[in-house]
């Protein structure tokens, strides 16, 4: 019997997708063009551009290296990679936050990365605890290169109109200053209280930690006072109105152009803010963050992105070279905006501004890396949401503590 | 005026008061999403905020284009989508007509449990997802993603495709094999013609699955050669800081693709939605 006309085209147009499926897939299997020799280093987006710099002078050191440079970006990094771990097809090294290279290291997913330290590279060179805090069981996963703080950011102009000259050094200093600054649109200070609810927490458990609380093996120990004032701070502020009521709106991003139009006095902000605001031309000066009294600094945590090489990485021996020539103190320098992670290379000019200085004392003398533990992560939303009813007026501060640390033992087993 | 006239009035005025309110409601993050993209960043943050700028800028736009990849995730996303909907149609229409046309015992617990691929979270499948994507060597490919994306929209659609094709009496066909034709004949001079609206919907429920889809087409992609909308969005991110303008001003570039198709298509659209609805 005859095919009809229609049902002859149908059963073509069919045919030719279906071959032409299974064709790509046959020729993808058969082709593989990947470089099987190269590095593939998986590098985030901001860092892409340098990466390429250092990897051609890293090819020229050590003739016959070859490095696959692949980009990720800061809201894909953390899933790629935890995909690529958990299904053994990884690259030879990814740039990854620190806050997440423990619960690899847990998994056994992460070579160790020892021997990367030692009289070239000590241990003492690194910024307070953060080489410890990507040890785990006595070996080091991780090669970090980048670290920061936050610290004061303020507007001189305003602090002038308002009769004050010179930054809070006490959080009595900080209520007593921001209060004086509240006028018309101008407020004293605004918390993120909006977006990821670790920009809130980093602040209140910046707060705490530097009354009391402690951050042991990247779990924080909190103690019930030390979060009842951090949170009178935060939430008392809003209520009490010298800090934004439009906080509960605000990211960070929001509130560093809420300082750059000169309606938000001043706010715990990175080194990043600084840079922004000296190219905005905007007011700007900085200091350390406001301790509880007069004989403290407040202390602020460190967090940043490091080096890891896979357990199942297929050229381990050129990964760790890598990893070592990208360790080194001018390299380090270059491929960071905020601060390196090695003392050492602090020295490099750009991080001598007049600007920076508050930074590095924060950052050398009063931070401490930011908790990494992968079930103390599982409770910042939780400490995001009473945070947020302490401002809102739904929670007392007293009430909301206790929560908080319920919930932080609870999570971690205590 | 009467009773009834003043009841007539009143449910008129209240059924106008609730379409205005839900127009606003689904119209209302477009027009913020619009108007942003033509604000310079001082205004996004402004204190007093207006929907509308005080001072128009195209320099968002001028960042999506000169300054970003988001002019080849705009390919990327059509290519993908458009893979995506024609597999899912070939698929689907095929696995749809068998459960609706052949008889056999386990034909209805066979549709109910693809409808289950639905109610699977997609981070359970990722990761073997990812292992078969990686076996068939299309990782970083926009083959990969658009296959990828055919465990998302193959489950609803065979259903779809299935309640379409179960609406057309078989006696249609029957008399179109009683006519000389063969099976195949009377799916293609009958079957496929009166479901057309049905299909045309399918293949524009599989396109926009695909198309606002994150989560596999950030992990399989790793370059601007694969990376789709959606992902290629998060470049506006950087570590410290979002550009919003020229985040608003991609996502209007990204949409305004569908919302053209959409308009086309509508008629077909709503026709394809309501087909095979009173009969299953």
């Amino acid at each position: 019997m005859a095919v009809l006309p229609r049902t002859a085209a149908f059963i073509a147009a069919t045919t030719a997708v279906i071959l032409a499926m299974a064709g790509t897939v046959t020729y993808n299997i058969a082709n593989n063009s990947s470089n099987a020799d190269a590095v593939t280093w998986w590098v985030p987006d901001w860092d892409y551009d340098t990466a390429k710099k250092l990897v051609t002078a890293f090819e020229k050191e050590n003739s016959g290296a070859t490095v696959n440079l692949v980009k990720t970006t800061g809201d894909t990094v953390a899933n790629r990679t935890s995909v690529a771990l958990n299904s053994g097809d990884v690259p030879d090294v990814i740039t990854e936050s620190t806050s997440r290279i423990k619960g690899y290291a847990r998994k056994g997913q992460l070579t160790d990365l020892s021997g990367q330290y030692g009289p070239a590279t000590p241990k003492s060179d690194f910024a307070p605890g953060l080489v410890e805090s990507l040890t785990d069981q006595g070996k080091t996963y991780a090669v970090p290169y980048r670290w920061a703080t936050n610290a004061l950011i303020y507007n001189p102009d305003l602090f002038e109109a308002a009769g004050i000259d010179s930054p809070p050094r006490t959080w009595a200093e900080f209520e007593e200053d921001a209060k004086r600054l509240t006028k018309g649109n101008v407020v004293g200070t605004a918390w993120p209280m909006q977006g990821d609810p670790s920009d809130l927490t980093l602040r209140l458990l910046d707060f705490a930690i530097s009354d009391g609380s402690t951050i042991k093996n990247g779990a924080p120990e909190l103690t019930e006072p030390s979060v009842k004032n951090a949170l009178d701070l935060i939430g008392g502020s809003i209520r009490a109105g010298w800090a934004s009521p439009s906080s509960f709106e605000l990211d960070n991003t929001a509130i560093h152009e809420l300082f750059l139009q000169g309606r938000v006095a001043m706010y715990q902000g990175g080194v990043f803010d600084v840079d922004d605001a000296v190219t905005h031309k905007a007011p700007i000066a900085t200091a350390e963050l406001p301790g509880p009294n007069a004989s403290s600094v407040g202390t602020a945590q460190g967090s940043g992105w490091a080096y890891i090489v896979p357990a199942k990485a297929q050229h381990k021996d050129a990964a760790e070279k890598l990893v070592a020539f990208l360790g080194k103190p001018a390299n380090m320098a270059a491929l960071t905006l905020t601060f390196p992670a090695r003392l050492s290379a602090f020295k490099d000019a750009k991080f001598q501004t007049e600007l920076r200085e508050p930074y590095v004392r924060q950052l050398t003398d009063h931070s401490t890396p930011a908790p990494d533990d992968p079930r103390w992560t599982a409770t910042i939303p939780g400490v995001h949401n009473e945070t947020q009813k302490v401002g809102l007026g739904q929670r007392s501060s007293s009430a909301a503590a206790k929560n908080i640390v319920a919930q932080a033992d609870k999570a971690l087993g205590r | 005026m009467s009773r009834r006239s003043a009841t007539r009035i009143a449910t008129g005025f209240g059924m106008w008061f609730l379409l205005a309110a839900l127009l606003v409601w689904s119209l209302g993050p477009v027009a913020v999403v619009l108007f942003t993209s033509f604000k310079g960043s001082s205004e996004i943050y402004s204190a007093n905020a207006h929907l509308l700028p005080d001072s128009w800028t195209l320099q968002n736009y001028v960042t999506v284009f000169t300054s970003s990849n988001t002019l080849r995730a705009l390919l990327n996303s059509l290519i993908v989508g458009l893979l995506a909907a024609i597999a899912t149609l070939i698929f689907c229409f095929s696995a749809g007509y068998a459960l609706a046309r052949f008889r056999f015992r386990s034909s209805r617990p066979l549709a109910l449990f693809l409808l289950l691929g639905q109610v699977v979270p997609l981070t359970v499948v990722l990761l073997p997802l990812y292992q078969i994507i990686r076996s068939l060597n299309l990782l970083d490919s926009v083959v990969g993603v658009a296959m990828a994306h055919l465990v998302i929209t193959v489950p609803l659609v065979t259903w779809m495709m299935r309640n379409q094709i179960a609406a057309v009496p078989i006696e249609l066909e029957e008399a179109a094999q009683i006519d000389g034709g063969n099976r195949l004949d009377a799916v293609t001079y009958i079957t496929l013609p009166v479901i057309f609206p049905g299909l045309v919907a399918a293949g524009m429920f599989a396109f926009l699955q695909s198309w606002h889809e994150f989560l596999f087409a950030s992990v399989l992609t790793s370059s601007t050669a694969a990376r789709t909308g959606p992902v290629a969005l998060t470049e506006f991110a950087t570590e410290f800081n979002v550009d919003w303008g020229a985040t608003m001003a991609a996502s209007v570039v990204l949409t305004v693709p569908v919302i053209i198709l959409f308009v086309l298509l509508q008629r077909h659209f709503i026709g394809g939605l309501t087909g095979g609805a009173v009969k299953g």
